[in-house]
């Protein structure tokens, strides 16, 4: 019996071995054929990642002469895998590529490349792609024009039935408070819970509202202002007046991602301040009628010329890396990629599913049957003024963290805005 | 014993080699490129060449008041593991081994159970359950009739780690409990039965029989509390969201992962974090030596 | 009842309700759709379980099965749920339903029977499904099999050879020394040198290979194998060895036939431990394993999560699917654990 099992063991370690030595990727074979390595983005929550796999298939089919081995993954698992590919010297031909603070790791490699030279200016509306680097250069195709990371959607049945208007001023938010509690319901539903939905949802607008000065974070960085100054010190200071006026529940830091939505989806909150992406979870038809997308009302005493901003990012997209550049048939064939996953068919899904705002693509036309919510992000940047810096994008790591407990902390009453806008000071001149 | 012989030797060989092996080429040159690496500059990304920079990394590290914050969250982990996990592990154990209660079989695995479920999703859960009128305020809102109460002790770094020492009971607590019962069956009934006969009760069998004989065993499971205590790190990361309620609850190893993986702009970051995770096992080789001198002091008889 | 038996069903009654809240929680919840769980995260199902009200519209959206064999087929996609049709081959269906234009709408009752029944089933499990082939969860499933099976193998293997090696051979000084230096490996993580470990590898070509991961697996399961071996085999007595050895065995004869039977209880602890921390592994895999015929099944689960958005049905269902096996396999493994496997003929 033992004996047996031992062998049985052995069996099963040779077999194991054996087997082991295979799995992982296949070589290019055939004549003329290039090997695209990408890098993608994306997972099975959202439709891109969803249709990543068949995009890849349907151009594979049509080019038979390129070959794509592609690897997917999504938020941390993604940032990591880059680094420990650019650690390991195994760089992607074509990856997707963060141009800010996130994508420090293609910078440090020298592997972003100006896409100037290449794109096609027929295919691409060029004037719509934000410059990436200090002489404009291109640095990668964004999926859209710029992310707005700052909307407040209004349950206008909900408002409707309590008597009351879209706010214009917060302000007329404020007076909201009593109706909104009097019927049970909360004013904004906001994940406090999470440091940097106070960071990229919030923060960013009422600095260029409080500043006058859409560009202040990226300017103070640069050593033109200090984090101490005044107005980065109000902005603080007003996130604790929207809790203490009871606009942001007193619950509201112990309130996650998917309790927020949550809260605004069962028609118990009036709004919900979020990003632009955050309307792909309101998946009711009845409420997604009655949805409306505006920038955050007007703060007292805010400059007019910064009326209706908000906080928005460049788009992140796809971009040869430097490796993918230097072989010139990898180069077309990644092109001739980019442009069928930008193609205008592949675009509109893409703008129907919510993933991006509005295309970069010359003389795009807009399906006639878009969803709800498409139409309305539509409207909202009909509505919006100038674009304001997203904190997290420019204050790097050490001080973004401190500045999101940070936040959480005034939230609380644990922090005065003077102590964390100091401790930010000082981290972020490190 | 008699002398070795050659065949002695050849037998030795092969039976330790090939895990020797295996951990050789997978630990230690990591390892030792690890602590290579804390002495200097490293940047991989970059394909700079690294210089030697002494012990500045270890010096940067032992000046964040977030390390020291972090040192102290973990040693409440270490004692929450030492002297909860532990003792509640073998007193169940026990109880399974005497067959004190009916359907053992059943209980037992209810007590290992959390061990299935990976970190994370159990993270998920018990975050969805200690936030903002979750089952946890709901129960305090109705117990105290304050219906906005809230249950906030994940939000203060004073109280935050009643919540997660109270997750961290209930999911490793398994572990040890089976690790005691394998070795608890090595026991002849025998002997207890006889004791019994002798008029010991279950307490005095307990303390004065079985304690001593598993002496040895309450230390290995000890060190292996102390040294998970200190690399745990998928169970806190996911029961606490970004922002307050993580930097609260900071440990070590979490410590180590947002400087040396999450601060971007830091281009030395990856030499910060191999001193900082030397260091953590040099704390826990600390701390477990320390344990060892007190389990020989106690009666343990081999050490490690 | 005694006090002692008191306190011991409350405490193992406590503990029971404790772990099986989550996993009653957990099962029920896959039978939700997102935007249920959204709305309601404790809530029972509803939408998935045998409605017949839903509505289906019928779409242009082409049967990926069409094109493979030329059948005619109707789309009828869900207006409750979003994304998910049934292709339903026309001959199949009542003569006034086959012909009907894009955007008629369907009731289910309306069907005949048999085929309502086949999509009410369809629409319970629309989560499991869906997890499965959006998350590939088939060969992932296989290689965490292989992972652990192999990897498990050679842990045991190894780290008994080793503790024996260690603790009943007379070469003491070498013995603690070596001991000591795999025992040290319990302090680290995989974090810790996920960094040098990956340039390392990938220097050798093991990153993305089954063979690399397994690897690095048994590496790291070996230390605890190592510790808890010798722990146990340290209480096994020297005069068996030595009668063995009087008798004519040899080390390895002593070794297998000898004690390796009678350390079953620690090799099933070890094996288990292993097992399941190897099932439940997910960084190690995330990093090293690129292409989907290396990636095991955590990285399937986790995939239906990021940041901003989570498709938690999808990847409640996945998760249901990664623990039913380890959950059956232990309750099989149970009884050994509890009635003491002490095989061997020898008396204390």
């Amino acid at each position: 019996m033992k004996t047996k099992i031992l062998a049985a063991a052995m069996l099963v370690m040779a077999l194991g071995l054996v087997v082991a030595g295979g799995g992982g990727q296949s070589q290019a074979t055939g004549p003329q054929q290039v090997t695209l390595d990408i890098l993608a983005y994306g997972d099975n929550s959202t439709r891109e990642g969803q249709d990543w796999n068949r995009l890849v298939a349907e151009f594979q089919a049509a080019n038979p002469t390129i070959r794509i081995e592609s690897e997917m993954l999504y938020d941390q698992a993604y940032h990591q895998k880059v680094e420990a590919r650019l650690a390991a010297g195994d760089v992607p031909d074509m990856a997707y590529m963060w141009v800010d603070a996130q994508g420090q790791a293609w910078r440090d490699s020298n592997q972003f490349v100006d896409h100037r030279p290449f794109l096609n200016s027929d295919f691409y509306d060029l004037s719509l792609i934000d410059p990436m680097g200090p002489n404009g250069e291109i640095f990668q195709v964004p999926l859209g024009t710029s992310n707005i990371t700052s909307v407040l959607f209004v349950n206008t049945a909900l408002l409707g039935e309590l008597g009351l208007n879209v706010p214009r001023t917060y302000a007329e938010m404020v007076a909201m408070v009593p109706v909104a509690t009097a019927a049970g319901k909360e004013v904004i539903a906001f994940a406090g819970a999470e440091g940097w939905v106070w960071n990229s949802c919030l923060l960013g607008t009422v600095v260029g509202r409080v500043s006058g000065d859409g560009g202040w974070i990226s300017k103070a960085m640069a050593g033109q202002y200090k984090f101490t100054d005044k107005p980065f010190v109000d902005s603080l200071a007003f996130l604790k007046k929207m809790v203490d006026d009871g606009v942001l529940s007193s619950s509201v830091v112990l309130t996650d991602y998917g309790a927020a939505l949550s809260s605004f989806v069962n028609g118990n909150a009036l709004f919900m301040l979020d990003g632009q992406w955050r309307a792909g979870g309101i998946e009711d038809p009845a409420l997604q009628a009655n949805v409306q997308m505006i920038p955050f009302p007007a703060l007292p005493g805010e400059p007019s010329a910064m009326a209706n901003s908000a906080s928005g990012v460049t788009s992140v997209g796809y971009g040869l890396t430097a490796k993918g550049a230097s072989d010139p048939a990898v180069r077309d064939a990644a092109l001739k990629f980019m442009e069928f996953f930008n193609s205008p068919a592949n675009t509109a899904t893409r703008l129907a599913d919510g993933a991006i705002v509005a295309p970069i693509l010359k003389n795009f036309q807009a399906p006639a049957d878009l969803p709800l919510l498409v139409q309305e992000k539509a409207n909202f940047m009909g509505r919006m003024g100038v674009t304001s810096n997203v904190v997290d994008a420019f204050v790097p790591g050490e001080a973004n963290n401190a500045l999101n407990t940070g936040m959480q902390n005034i939230a609380i009453g644990r922090a005065t805005p003077a102590e964390v806008a100091a401790q930010v000071e000082n981290l972020a001149r490190q | 014993m008699g002398k070795r012989s050659r065949s002695d030797i050849v037998a030795y060989v092969s039976m330790v080699g090939p895990a020797l092996l295996v951990y050789l080429l997978i630990v230690a040159y990591p390892v030792l490129n690890s602590v290579v690496i804390s002495f200097t500059n490293f940047n991989p990304i970059a394909g700079t060449t690294p210089e030697f920079t002494g012990l500045a990394n270890y010096s940067r590290m032992l000046q964040d008041p977030d390390f020291w914050h972090a040192f102290r969250n973990n040693m409440v982990v270490v004692g929450i593991s030492v002297f909860g996990q532990i003792p509640i592990g073998f007193v169940l154990a026990y109880i399974l081994f005497r067959k004190l209660v009916r359907g053992q079989a059943f209980f037992q695995a209810m007590v290992f159970l959390p061990n299935f479920l990976s970190t994370i999703v159990i993270g998920i859960l018990w975050r969805r359950i200690f936030l903002a009128n979750g089952p946890v305020s709901r129960v305090l809102q109705a117990v105290s009739g304050d219906p906005s109460a809230q249950f906030t002790m994940m939000l203060y770094p004073e109280t935050v780690m009643i919540p997660i020492g109270f997750a961290l009971i209930w999911i490793y607590t398994g572990f040890f409990m089976i690790i005691f019962l394998a070795n608890l069956q090595k026991i002849d009934l025998g002997l207890l039965e006889a004791a019994q006969i002798d008029g010991a009760t279950e307490f005095q069998v307990f303390f004065k029989i079985i304690v001593p004989m598993l002496a040895s065993v309450l230390l290995i499971n000890a060190i292996l509390a102390i040294a998970g205590s200190l690399k745990g790190f998928d169970l806190i990361f996911s029961m606490t969201t970004q922002g307050i309620q993580r930097d609260n609850a900071m440990v070590l190893p979490i410590f180590m992962y947002q400087k040396a993986f999450l601060d971007r702009s830091n281009s030395v970051r990856f030499a910060y974090g191999a001193a900082i995770s030397n260091a953590i096992v040099l704390i826990s080789i600390a701390i477990i030596l320390f344990a060892n001198f007190v389990g020989k002091k106690l009666g343990a008889q081999e050490d490690i | 009842m005694t006090v002692n038996r008191f306190i011991s069903y409350f405490v193992f009654i406590l503990w029971t309700v404790l772990t099986v809240t989550p996993l009653v929680w957990m099962s029920y919840s896959s039978f939700k759709t997102n935007a249920e769980l959204t709305q309601d995260i404790f809530s029972m199902p509803s939408e998935l379980v045998f409605k017949t009200d839903h509505d289906y519209v019928v779409s242009s959206f082409p049967s990926p099965q069409t094109l493979i064999d030329g059948k005619q087929r109707i789309t009828l996609e869900s207006s409750k749920i979003r994304g998910f049709r049934h292709f339903i081959l026309v001959d199949r269906l009542p003569t006034e339903f086959q012909s009907l234009p894009v955007g008629q709408t369907v009731g289910l009752d309306e069907l005949p029977f048999g085929l309502r029944n086949e999509i009410l089933w369809k629409t319970l499990f629309y989560n499991y499904t869906s997890a499965w082939t959006r998350g590939n969860l088939g060969p992932k499933f296989l290689n965490s099999l292989f992972y652990v099976v192999v990897s498990t193998t050679l842990i045991i293997m190894f780290s008994m050879m080793a503790s024996f090696g260690f603790s009943k051979m007379q070469f003491p000084r070498w013995s603690k020394f070596l001991a000591n230096l795999i025992a040290v490996g319990y302090l680290l993580s995989i974090p810790a040198i996920i960094i040098p470990l990956f340039i390392m590898l990938s220097s050798l070509g093991l990153t993305d290979t089954h063979l690399g991961i397994t690897l690095v697996y048994v590496a790291f399961g070996l230390p605890l194998g190592v510790l808890l071996g010798q722990g146990y085999m340290r209480g096994i007595p020297d005069s068996i060895i030595e009668s063995a050895h009087m008798d004519g065995a040899g080390h390895w004869r002593s070794f297998l036939s000898i004690v390796m039977p009678m350390t079953v209880p620690v090799i099933i602890t070890v094996s288990i431990i292993n097992a399941l921390g190897i099932w439940n592994e997910f960084l190690l895999v995330l990093v090293m394993a690129s292409s989907e015929s290396t990636k095991s099944l955590p990285v399937g689960v986790f995939s239906f999560a990021s940041q901003t958005s989570i498709e938690l049905g999808w990847q409640l269902a996945a998760l249901v699917i990664a623990v039913v096996p380890t959950m059956v396999l232990y309750f099989l493994f149970n009884k050994r654990i509890t009635q003491g496997v002490v095989a061997g003929a020898v008396k204390g």
